[in-house]
């Protein structure tokens, strides 16, 4: 998820991860690998038939000056670029699209405020 | 009686000969064993599905399978596993690599030697992918070697035989008899290998996927009488076939997660004077699939 003004500039990131995550079962420490994987100590995977609800709220720019001996709040951006987009990536890293990763979803939603 | 000794003394010797001329020692000979480029004649579109199938490079898969290999070998067996008897790869054999090749290459077991097992261990610390690539999980894997798992009712595979639908003569030098399997078109023949949990059998377990624990535990309570297979989505919806596709294909992923976004933007007031302008934006996810995602 990420938020851009319309000059592209990124007022917000965030990003959620989904996967099971395990341990070699004798140790709180997450491990990767099959050979030492031996059990889940969490799991925020995607389950079947449940629907996942996700909430941001971000802030549009904006800076409190003074006019007039008055505090003003002046939003510097009135409008927004929302991205968002679900990935499977394969590592941490996104690396390559079609070979790293994959995107199973991507939109762009604008918002705007008076 | 000395010839009826020597005979008896010469069968004696003969007979383990016999038994490992059966076994593959290397890498060429297992694959010559589990050829199936006659399989294409008859059968040209399933072959050439399965033929870009991550099955068929089941120790290589997206090059992440041959990292896991030289991991588990040289940071795992030699490294890790202090009592597993490998310092070097000389010291490996077939019983180190059972956890992984159960499923990626369970022929291997079945019919390989230690000699075969130090080969391709050796083929994984190269990161040799072409010479990899000659071992997969092909038809024979599948229409015969997986595929009964009611031994005590239906007995070991035969050798011979196609195991599919139908019953009857089977037109393959090799492979003359068709068999009906019991489980072909059933989920638990792909959960043998997208596995439950941690491989427990093993004297070091492993935990590769856990997609049919998820199947069995997760999937079917929700989906109440709809259950499908793993067959139904993905080799009958979208007509994949051998291909088997899963996220990479993007009829799969777009099937697999429902996503809906709405974003709305207001002026939040948390108190008189501080009105915050601010965006909310929703996201739903729905997991569409037989099972949790990312599982494998």
């Amino acid at each position: 998820m990420t938020a851009k003004t319309k000059d592209g500039k990124e007022v917000f990131k965030d990003s959620k991860i989904y996967m099971p995550q395990a341990t070699n079962s004798r140790g709180d420490a997450m491990i990767y690998g099959a050979h030492f994987k031996m059990g889940y100590v969490r799991d925020t995977s995607l389950q079947p038939f449940q629907t996942r609800v996700e909430t941001y709220e971000i802030k549009f720019p904006y800076e409190d000056v003074e006019k007039e001996g008055k505090l003003v709040r002046d939003i510097k951006a009135k409008e927004m670029d929302i991205i968002v987009e679900l990935r499977y990536q394969l590592d941490p890293a996104p690396g390559e699209e079609g070979k790293d990763s994959f995107t199973f979803f991507k939109t762009i939603k604008t918002v705007s405020i008076q | 009686m000395k010839r009826l000794l020597l005979l008896i003394l010469a069968m004696l010797i003969a007979m383990p000969l016999t038994a490992s001329a059966k076994k593959a020692r290397s890498i060429d000979e297992l694959a010559k064993m589990y050829d199936v480029s006659s399989c294409k004649q008859c059968h040209p579109k399933q072959y050439e599905e399965w033929e870009k199938s991550i099955h068929a490079q089941s120790l290589v898969g997206t090059r992440r399978t041959i990292g896991g290999f030289k991991g588990m070998i040289e940071g795992g067996l030699m490294k890790a596993f202090t009592k597993a008897g490998v310092k070097e790869v000389k010291d490996i054999k077939l019983e180190h690599l059972a956890y992984c090749f159960k499923c990626h290459a369970p022929h291997v077991l079945k019919d390989g030697t230690d000699e075969l097992a130090r080969e391709l261990a050796e083929a994984f610390i190269r990161a040799d992918a072409e010479t990899l690539k000659k071992v997969s999980i092909n038809c024979i894997v599948c229409h015969n070697t997986k595929a009964i798992v009611h031994k005590w009712q239906d007995g070991e595979p035969e050798p011979g035989v196609i195991y599919g639908s139908k019953e009857g003569p089977h037109g393959d030098p090799k492979y003359k008899t068709l068999k009906k399997s019991g489980i072909m078109s059933e989920a638990i023949m792909c959960g043998q290998c997208h596995g439950l949990g941690p491989n427990l059998e093993f004297p070091q377990p492993s935990q590769c996927g856990t997609l049919y624990g998820s199947y069995l535990h997760s999937y079917v309570p929700s989906a109440g009488i709809a259950v499908e297979t793993c067959q139904d989505c993905h080799m009958k919806k979208d007509n994949k076939g051998h291909l088997m596709p899963a996220y990479r294909d993007k009829d799969m992923a777009k099937r697999a997660v429902d996503v809906e976004v709405s974003a709305k933007a207001y002026k939040f007031l948390l108190r008189a004077g501080d009105s915050i302008p601010m965006a909310v934006v929703t996201v739903r996810l729905t997991n569409k699939a037989g099972h949790r995602i990312p599982d494998g």
